[in-house]
C-alpha cells in the first residue's frame, strides 16, 4: 500500500496508467498538437499540512511522468486541477467520480476545454485508475 | 430540393382552408430553413404594430434540413410568431419526435392565419391535412389532449397541443409536443389558443432526399461519434441539464428569493446528484440524440406525487431556488404542473418569485391576493399559484401577465425586481458573478433569455462551445468590452441550429467543421465554415430588424436596476453589478450596428444580403 500523496504513489500510479487498456485505447489523440500534462495542486485539511501538487505527463495514452512536486511554479503544465485533500481523497478511493467532482464544482479543472470535452473517455478512464490500487491516506 | 420536402403548407383558420406552396429555394439556401426561414415569413407577411393575439398574427413552424435525419439529435423544429409576452419577435425550438414526424409527413413548414370560430385541430399525414372539431377537447389539459388524441388517430401520430393555459391566454403559454417537450417561451401557447386551434396531430413516413447518403452517412456518424466520447454525453446523460445547478451556485451567480442573493444554501437539495437519487427513474432522448438529457421520474407518494418528464435546470432555478423552495419533489411537481397545463416553467416560476417578493415588500397583500399569502419558502403557495396562473383564477390573473405587465400594473418600485428583459423573464443565471452574461440577456432577440448565445457555457460552466470560434472569457467577473465579440459570435453560431434543426448542445462537442460536411453532404450546398457563420448573422439580424421595426432600440437592450445597481449581497460575487453600457458600445461595434440607436447599418444589412429590410427600417 502506498501513502497518498507520495512519490511511491505517484509511481504506482503511473504503472496503473501504463497497463489499463481503456487508458490506452482511449488516449490515442491525447497529447497529440497539445500539452497532454496535468498538475493536480491539493490544498491542505484532512489530515494533510500543506498544499502539494503531483505532475502527470501522458501522451497517445500513455504515462510519461508522474511525480510528486513541492511547487508548480516550473511547470506550464496543458491543464490544471485544484480542490482539497478532503475532495481528492474521495476520488482516488473510488467513492466519488472525478467528473462528477468537476461538475458539481468541488474540484476545478482548467486549460483547454475543448479538448476535455473531445477526450472525455480519457479523462474518466485516467480519473478510474486512480482508484486501482489500494491505498493509506494522511489523517486516517 | 435535398435536404427539404419542398412544400409548405399554409393553414387559414379564419376561412377553413389549407393550401401547398413550394419552400423557397434562394430563402432556404441563404437562411438555412428553420427558425430562418420562418423569420423571412414573418418579417413580410406581418404588418408592424399588429397585435399578438388577434387575427393578423402567424404562427409559423418550420423544419431545417437536417430535422428527421440521422444526423446526431437532429429532432429539433422551431416556430416563429409576434410574441404576447414581449410584443416582438418570438422564437422556439422543440425536441421530440413532432419534427421529424411534420417533415415526413411532406412539409417542411406550416404557416398558420387567421382565427377559427370555434376550437379545432389540425391532422397532417403523407402530404394531406384536414380540419377536425375540438369542441370535446377545448378545456382539457396537455397530458389528457395527448392521450385522446393518440387513442382516436392511432398509432405514429405525434400531438402538438395546448392546455388550459394556452386556451386562456397565459401570456408565456407553451405549445407542448409528446406532453413534456416544449415550444416553451414567449407565450405560443397563447397564440395557439387565440386562434382556437388545440392541437396539430402529425404523422408520415415520407422519405426525406439526402444529396449524397454516403457522404451525409460518414459525415452524421464523425459528428455522432464526437458527441458519443464527449463530455457533453457523459455528463449530461447522468445527471441531465440540472448539473450546472452547482456551477452556478459556487460561483454566487444562483438567483434566490427573486434575484435577491445569488448562493443558495440549501442546492444540495435540488441539484442533479438529489434529483437523480430521490426521484429519478429513466432518461430519455428526443430524435437521433446520441445523449438522452431528459429525464423520467417517478415521485410515488405524498402530496406531490407525480409521474412525468424533467424537472430541468431551468425549473430547479425558477421554482427552486428563486421562490426559496428546498423540496425537490415540489419543484418537480410544479415543472410537471406547468407542462400539463400547458406554461413556460421559466416565466411561471420567475413570475411567482416575483410575486413572493412583492408580497415581502407589501406591494402584494392579502387586499390585493384575494386574501392570500404568497410566502418565499411556501412549496403549497407555489404549487397552489401554479394552477390559479393556468385557469386566471384570482391574483392568478395578474400573475398570467408575466412580471413586466405586472409591475406596470402594481407600481411601488417593483419594475427594479421585476426580472425580465423586453418583457421575458430571465432564465436561472446572475449576471452579476458573470458579467458577459448580462450583455446576451439584453441582446437576445427573443428577450431575457440564456441559449440564444448560451453564453453560460464559458462562464458559468467553464465549458465552451466548439462550434464557435474565439468563445474564451478570461475573468468572468470584469466587463470587458473586447469580450462583447464573444456574445456576438455565440449568438450566430447558435443560431444556426435553431435554422438547421438540430440541438444546441451539439455546438459544446462539434466544430463548425465536423457539421458543415454534414450540412453540404444532405443538401448539396457548397457552405463553407465562413458561410456558415455568416448564414447565422444574417438570421440574426433580420430578427432584429423585425424587432426595430417594432421600435426597438438601444434603450430597449437594458437590464431591469437590481442588476445594474443593487451589488450582490454575498457569496464569491458579492459587491458586484453590471455595467453594461461599455459591453453595449462594444457589441454593437462587433455587429456593424449604429451605436446610438442599436440599429443595423445599411451597410451591414446589405453585406448580409439582407437588402430587403432596409427601407422597412427607415420608415
Amino acid at each position: 500500500m502506498a501513502l497518498y500523496p507520495s512519490q511511491e504513489w505517484c509511481d504506482k500510479w503511473k504503472d496503473a496508467l501504463n497497463n489499463d487498456p481503456a487508458v490506452a485505447e482511449s488516449g490515442k489523440n491525447w497529447g497529440v498538437g497539445f500539452k497532454g500534462s496535468l498538475v493536480f495542486e491539493v490544498s491542505p485539511g484532512s489530515g494533510l499540512e500543506k498544499t502539494h501538487y503531483i505532475f502527470l505527463d501522458a501522451k497517445e495514452g500513455k504515462c510519461l511522468e508522474s511525480k510528486m512536486m513541492d511547487d508548480a511554479v516550473s511547470l506550464d503544465p496543458g491543464f490544471y486541477v485544484t480542490g482539497s485533500y478532503g475532495d481528492f481523497k474521495l476520488v482516488v478511493k473510488g467513492e466519488k467520480d472525478f467528473i462528477e467532482m468537476v461538475v458539481r464544482g468541488a474540484l476545478k479543472l482548467k486549460g483547454d476545454m475543448g479538448k476535455i470535452m473531445r477526450n472525455a473517455k480519457f479523462v474518466r478512464a485516467v480519473a478510474n485508475s486512480i482508484s486501482s490500487f489500494p491505498n493509506e491516506y494522511l489523517g486516517e | 430540393m435535398s435536404g427539404f420536402m419542398g412544400k409548405i403548407l399554409r393553414v387559414d383558420l379564419t376561412n377553413r382552408s389549407v393550401t401547398e406552396e413550394p419552400l423557397p429555394r434562394g430563402d432556404a439556401s441563404l437562411l438555412l430553413g428553420g427558425c430562418g426561414l420562418a423569420t423571412k415569413y414573418l418579417y413580410q407577411e406581418l404588418k408592424p404594430g399588429i397585435e399578438p393575439l388577434g387575427p393578423d398574427n402567424k404562427l409559423i413552424f418550420m423544419t431545417g434540413p437536417l430535422t428527421g435525419t440521422l444526423s446526431p439529435s437532429s429532432g429539433k423544429y422551431n416556430a416563429v410568431t409576434k410574441s404576447p409576452l414581449t410584443g416582438l419577435w418570438g422564437q422556439s425550438g422543440s425536441g421530440g419526435k413532432w419534427g421529424r414526424e411534420l417533415k415526413r409527413s411532406g412539409y417542411d413548414g406550416i404557416i398558420i392565419e387567421g382565427i377559427s370560430e370555434k376550437p379545432v385541430y389540425l391532422i397532417i399525414e403523407n402530404g394531406k391535412a384536414a380540419f377536425k372539431d375540438a369542441a370535446g377537447l377545448w378545456g382539457k389539459n396537455v397530458f389528457d389532449t395527448t392521450t385522446i388524441l393518440e387513442q382516436q388517430l392511432g398509432k405514429g401520430f405525434c400531438i402538438a397541443c395546448i392546455g388550459t393555459g394556452g386556451e386562456n391566454l397565459v401570456r408565456y403559454a407553451a405549445i407542448m409536443n409528446e406532453r413534456h417537450r416544449a415550444l416553451g417561451r414567449g407565450g405560443f401557447g397563447a397564440v395557439m389558443g387565440s386562434k382556437k386551434l388545440k392541437a396539430i396531430a402529425v404523422k408520415g413516413d415520407l422519405k426525406i432526399p439526402i444529396f449524397d447518403q454516403d457522404a451525409f452517412g460518414a459525415a452524421a456518424k464523425v459528428a455522432s461519434d464526437f458527441i458519443s466520447e464527449s463530455l457533453l454525453k457523459m455528463t449530461l446523460e447522468v445527471y441531465g441539464t440540472s448539473m450546472v445547478l452547482d456551477l452556478v451556485n459556487v460561483k454566487g451567480g444562483l438567483p434566490t428569493r427573486n434575484w435577491q442573493s445569488g448562493v443558495c444554501t440549501y442546492a444540495d437539495l435540488i441539484n442533479a446528484p438529489s434529483l437523480n437519487e430521490k426521484i429519478l427513474v429513466g432518461r430519455k432522448a428526443c430524435y437521433a440524440c446520441p445523449i438522452a438529457c431528459g429525464r423520467l421520474v417517478d415521485i410515488k407518494t405524498g402530496k406531490y406525487a407525480i409521474k412525468g418528464e424533467g424537472p430541468e435546470y431551468e425549473s430547479i432555478g425558477t421554482f427552486g431556488s428563486m421562490c426559496d423552495i428546498n423540496d425537490i419533489e415540489a419543484i418537480t411537481y410544479a415543472h410537471i404542473l406547468c407542462n400539463d397545463y400547458g406554461l413556460d416553467t421559466v416565466s411561471a416560476g420567475s413570475t411567482i418569485a416575483f410575486a413572493m417578493e412583492c408580497y415581502e415588500k407589501g406591494i402584494l397583500n392579502k387586499k390585493n391576493t384575494g386574501g392570500k399569502e404568497i410566502l418565499f419558502g411556501d412549496t403549497d403557495t407555489m404549487v397552489d399559484l401554479v394552477h390559479r396562473i393556468a385557469s386566471r383564477d384570482g391574483v392568478g390573473d395578474l400573475l398570467a401577465e408575466g412580471t413586466r405587465r405586472m409591475a406596470e400594473q402594481l407600481g411601488g418600485g417593483s419594475e427594479r425586481f421585476a426580472m425580465n428583459v423586453k418583457g421575458m423573464e430571465l432564465p436561472a443565471y446572475d449576471c452579476r458573478a458573470t458579467k458577459i452574461t448580462g450583455l446576451a440577456y439584453v441582446t437576445a432577440n427573443r428577450g431575457g433569455d440564456h441559449i440564444t448565445a448560451y453564453v453560460q457555457g464559458p462562464t458559468f460552466l467553464d465549458i465552451p462551445f466548439l462550434i464557435v470560434e474565439e468563445n474564451t472569457i478570461d475573468d468572468v467577473t470584469k466587463e470587458n468590452p473586447l469580450e462583447a465579440k464573444v456574445v456576438k459570435n455565440m449568438e450566430d453560431a447558435l443560431t444556426t441550429f435553431d435554422a438547421l434543426g438540430a440541438c444546441k448542445f451539439m455546438g459544446m462537442a462539434l466544430m463548425a467543421e465536423d457539421i458543415v460536411p454534414v450540412i453540404n453532404s444532405a443538401t448539396g450546398w457548397n457552405l463553407d465554415v465562413a458561410g456558415f457563420r455568416l448564414a447565422g448573422e444574417r438570421i440574426f439580424n433580420l430578427a432584429r430588424a423585425f424587432n426595430v421595426r417594432e421600435g426597438v432600440s438601444r434603450k430597449d437592450d437594458t437590464l431591469p436596476k437590481r442588476l445594474l445597481e443593487d451589488p450582490l449581497p454575498d457569496g464569491p460575487a458579492a459587491g458586484l453589478t453590471v455595467d453594461l453600457e461599455p459591453l453595449l458600445d462594444a457589441y454593437y461595434g462587433y455587429r456593424g450596428w449604429d451605436k446610438q440607436t442599436g440599429i443595423p447599418t445599411p451597410e451591414k444589412l446589405r453585406e448580409l444580403g439582407l437588402d430587403f429590410v432596409i427601407d422597412k427600417l427607415g420608415e
